[in-house]
C-alpha cells in the first residue's frame, strides 16, 4: 500500500551499480489508491518534501545553484526502474540522465583542472 | 512548530551557558577564585619544571636530540609565564593572600630563570651550565609541589 | 596461507589505524592526573567501538550500505541533516587536530614551529587523498601506527611501581587534589576518544570501497574484536608511561612532546625516532581517514558518487568537499590555536554527537530487510543497548564538566 514509504530516501544507483542519487520525494498518481508514477531526484525537491524554514533553504540553494542549461532536477519515470529493496537499482546508465549541475560545474572549473583527476 | 520551539530552547541553553561561562571566568577577588587560581598557576608552574627537568636529564644522558628537546623546552618556558602573567592578573582579597601570592610569584620568578638558563646552556652546547640548571631544577620542582600541595582550593 | 595473511595484514592495520591524536591527548593527561584510575574508561569504550564496528561492518557487508545511508534511511531527511552538520563540523574539527598532531611530530623531528609545517602537512595529506589508492593510504599508516607499540617496550625500563599502578587501576576514583568533576571530564574525553563517529564513518564506507559481502564477515569480525582490542592496548601503553613518569611527579601533560617523553627517558634516542614516527604515521593516518570522512559523510547524505575507486573527476562533489575539509583544517589551525587544545575541544564535541552516529547503526542492526538472517541476536543488543545508555549519559555530561571544570582546568 504505502511502497513510497519503502523508497524515500533509499540510494539510487544506476544500471552499473554507479551512484545517482536518493530518492528525494516521489511523484504519485491521482488513482486511489496513489501509484509511484517517478522518482524525484535532486535538492530541490528534497528541501520541498522537508518543508518549513530549513526545507526552503535548501530549496532555494538549490534554485540558485542550477545552471542555465541543466535542470535542477532530476525526475525518473518509474518504468526505469529494475528492482528496488535496500537500494533502488535503475535499468539505464547514469549518463543517460540528466547531470546535477552542482556535480557539471566542479568537475569543469575545479576538480577537472588538476592533474590526475580522470585517474581511478 | 516544534521545530521552532527546539530551536528557541536550544538558543537559551547556548546564551545561559555562555552567559554562565562569562561569569565562571570572570575576574573576581573572592577568596575562592583567588585559591583556585593560585592552584592552577602553581601547578603550571610545576608542570613545567618537572618537564624541563625529565626533558634536561634525558638530554644530558644522551637520550635526546636537540631538535626534540628545544621544542618542549620552549613549552615549558610559555607554560611558566603564562602561569606568571594569570598570576600576576589575579588580585589578592587580603593581607594573608597577598603573602601567598608573592610566595608563589618567587617560585615562578625562579622557574623562569633556571628554565631559561637551561635553553641558553643547550643552544651554546655548555654542558657544565646544563647539568647545574638540571641539577637545579630537581628541588625547585619539590617546592612547587608542596606549595601546590599545600595550597589546594 | 594467503588468507591467513590477508587476515593478519588486516589486524596489524585495525590496531595501528585505532590510535590518533585524541588518544595521546587524552590517555598521557589522564595517566599524568589520575595514573591508571581511569584505565577502566578506555577497556569500556574499546568494548563499545568493538560492538558497534561489528554491526556496521556487518550491515555494510551484508546490504552494501555506509553509516550515514543508513542515519539518512533511519532518521529521515530533516533530523539526519541536523546529524550531517553536526558530524561534518565535529569531523572538520578533528581534522584540524590530526594535522595539529602532524605537524607536531614533525616539529619534534625537526625543531621548526609547527605553524611551518601545517600547511605542508595539509597539502601532502591532500596529495595522498588525491593520489593513492585506498588500500594503500589504510595499509601504511595503519602498520606505521604500529610502531607506536614502543610505549608498552618502554614502561619497564621506567621502573614503575607495578603495585601502585594497578592499586590505580583497581580503585576508579579521583586521587590526590582531584575532585569527581575533572576525573568525570578526562573519562568523557578517553570514552570519546575510544569511539570518535569517525571511525566508524571510515570503517562502513572503507568496507563499500573495498566491496565486502557475506565472506567477509569472518575477516571483518577478527579486525573488530582481535585488531580494535590491541589498538586499545596501545592506548593503556600510552596511559601507562605517563602514569609511571608524570604522575609520581604530580606533573601534567599538555604537549605532545611531553607524551613522548617517557619513550626517551626510557629507550633513549632510538625509542624517540621510533616513537615520533608513530605518532606522526598515527596522526597523518587519522587525518587521511578524516578528511575522507569530511566527503563521505555529505556524499551519502545526498547520494552523490563517492570514493577511491572511481575517477576524481566522476565523483567532482565528493572531492571538492574533501579538498574544502583540509583547507578549513589548515585555516583552523592557522589561528594559532594550541594543537593540544584543539584536541580537548575536539575529544568533547565528538561525545556529544556520539549517540546520533550510534542509534542509527542499533536500529538497522536489527532490520531484517537489511540483514535478513545476519540482524543482531539477543547478546549483541543487549550491550549494544548497555553502550547506547552509556553514549546518551557521556554526550549529556560532556559540555557541563567541559564547562564545569574549564576543559580540566
Amino acid at each position: 500500500m504505502f511502497v513510497w514509504f519503502h523508497l524515500l530516501d533509499r540510494q539510487v544507483v544506476d544500471r552499473d551499480g554507479q551512484l545517482v542519487g536518493k530518492v528525494d520525494d516521489v511523484e504519485l498518481s491521482d488513482e486511489d489508491p496513489p501509484r509511484v508514477v517517478a522518482l524525484l531526484l535532486g535538492p530541490r525537491p528534497l528541501g520541498e518534501r522537508m518543508g518549513g524554514w530549513l526545507g526552503g533553504l535548501i530549496a532555494n540553494a538549490a534554485t540558485r545553484l542550477h545552471s542555465e542549461s541543466g535542470p535542477y532536477r532530476a525526475r525518473i519515470p518509474y518504468e526505469h526502474v529494475a528492482s528496488t529493496g535496500t537500494e533502488i537499482r535503475l535499468r539505464v546508465r547514469r549518463e543517460l540522465l540528466p547531470e546535477p549541475a552542482l556535480e557539471e560545474w566542479l568537475r569543469e572549473h575545479v576538480i577537472g583542472r588538476i592533474p590526475g583527476s580522470s585517474d581511478a | 512548530m516544534r521545530w521552532r520551539v527546539v530551536l528557541v530552547v536550544v538558543l537559551v541553553l547556548v546564551a545561559a551557558g555562555w552567559v554562565g561561562l562569562a561569569v565562571a571566568t570572570g575576574g573576581g577577588t573572592d577568596p575562592l577564585a583567588f585559591r583556585q587560581a593560585v592552584a592552577k598557576t602553581a601547578q603550571g608552574g610545576l608542570t613545567a619544571v618537572r618537564t624541563a627537568h625529565l626533558a634536561g636529564q634525558a638530554q644530558l644522558d644522551g637520550r635526546m636530540f636537540d631538535t626534540t628537546l628545544s621544542p618542549i623546552l620552549d613549552n615549558a618556558v610559555e607554560g611558566v609565564a603564562t602561569a606568571q602573567q594569570e598570576l600576576a592578573g589575579t588580585p589578592a582579597p587580603g593581607a594573608p593572600e597577598l603573602a601567598i601570592r608573592d610566595q608563589l610569584s618567587r617560585l615562578l620568578d625562579d622557574a623562569a630563570r633556571t628554565i631559561g638558563t637551561l635553553v641558553a646552556a643547550v643552544d651554546r652546547n655548555d654542558g657544565a651550565a646544563a647539568r647545574s640548571a638540571v641539577a637545579a631544577l630537581g628541588p625547585l620542582g619539590d617546592r612547587l609541589d608542596d606549595f601546590a600541595r599545600g595550597h589546594q582550593p | 596461507m594467503k588468507k591467513v595473511f590477508a587476515v593478519t595484514l588486516g589486524i596489524l592495520t585495525a590496531i595501528g589505524g585505532f590510535i590518533d591524536v585524541g588518544d595521546f591527548v587524552a590517555s598521557s593527561q589522564a595517566g599524568a592526573r589520575f595514573g591508571m584510575s581511569l584505565a577502566w574508561v578506555l577497556v569500556l569504550g574499546v568494548l563499545g567501538i568493538c560492538v558497534y564496528s561489528e554491526m556496521a561492518g556487518r550491515v555494510t557487508a551484508i546490504s552494501n550500505l555506509a553509516v550515514f545511508d543508513l542515519i539518512r534511511e533511519r532518521l529521515g531527511p530533516r533530523v539526519a541533516l541536523v546529524n550531517l552538520v553536526a558530524a561534518f563540523l565535529v569531523t572538520l574539527i578533528t581534522l584540524g587536530a590530526e594535522l595539529g598532531g602532524v605537524a607536531l611530530a614533525l616539529e619534534l623531528a625537526s625543531g621548526v614551529y609547527y605553524l611551518l609545517w601545517v600547511p605542508v602537512a595539509g597539502f601532502v595529506l591532500w596529495i595522498a587523498l588525491w593520489r593513492l589508492k585506498f588500500e594503500t593510504l589504510e595499509r601504511v599508516f595503519g602498520l606505521a601506527g604500529l610502531t607506536l607499540v614502543v610505549f608498552l617496550v618502554a614502561l619497564p625500563h621506567l621502573h614503575p611501581q607495578w603495585s601502585s599502578l594497578w592499586q590505580q587501576a583497581s580503585q576508579p576514583v579521583p586521587s590526590g587534589s582531584e575532585n569527581w568533576n575533572t576525573y568525570g571530564y578526562f573519562a568523557v574525553s578517553l570514552f570519546a576518544s575510544a569511539m570518535t563517529p569517525y571511525e566508524v564513518f571510515f570503517f562502513s564506507s572503507g568496507g563499500v570501497e573495498e566491496k565486502w559481502g557475506p565472506d567477509e564477515l569472518p575477516v571483518m569480525r577478527a579486525n573488530v574484536f582481535v585488531g580494535f582490542p590491541l589498538g586499545g592496548l596501545l592506548s593503556l601503553g600510552i596511559m601507562a608511561t605517563a602514569a609511571a613518569l608524570f604522575h609520581p611527579l604530580d606533573a601534567q601533560v599538555n604537549s605532545v612532546g611531553q607524551a613522548a617523553l617517557p619513550v626517551a627517558v626510557g629507550l633513549g634516542r632510538v625509542g624517540l625516532i621510533v616513537v615520533i614516527l608513530g605518532i606522526f604515521a598515527a596522526t597523518f593516518g587519522a587525518a587521511l581517514e578524516n578528511g575522507l570522512s569530511a566527503g563521505y559523510t555529505v556524499a551519502q547524505y545526498f547520494g552523490w558518487q563517492w570514493g577511491k575507486r572511481v575517477a576524481p573527476r566522476a565523483a567532482a562533489r565528493f572531492h571538492f568537499v574533501v579538498l574544502l575539509a583540509i583547507v578549513i583544517g589548515v585555516l583552523v589551525l592557522f589561528t594559532t590555536i594550541d594543537p593540544v587544545q584543539l584536541t580537548e575541544f575536539m575529544l568533547v564535541f565528538n561525545a556529544v554527537i556520539l549517540p546520533l552516529t550510534y542509534l542509527p547503526i542499533l536500529v538497522v542492526a536489527n532490520d531484517r530487510e537489511y540483514l535478513g538472517d545476519h540482524v543482531n541476536g539477543w547478546f549483541t543488543n543487549l550491550l549494544a543497548t548497555i553502550f547506547l545508555v552509556i553514549l546518551v549519559i557521556v554526550s549529556i555530561a560532556a559540555i557541563p564538566l567541559m564547562i564545569v571544570t574549564g576543559m580540566g582546568g
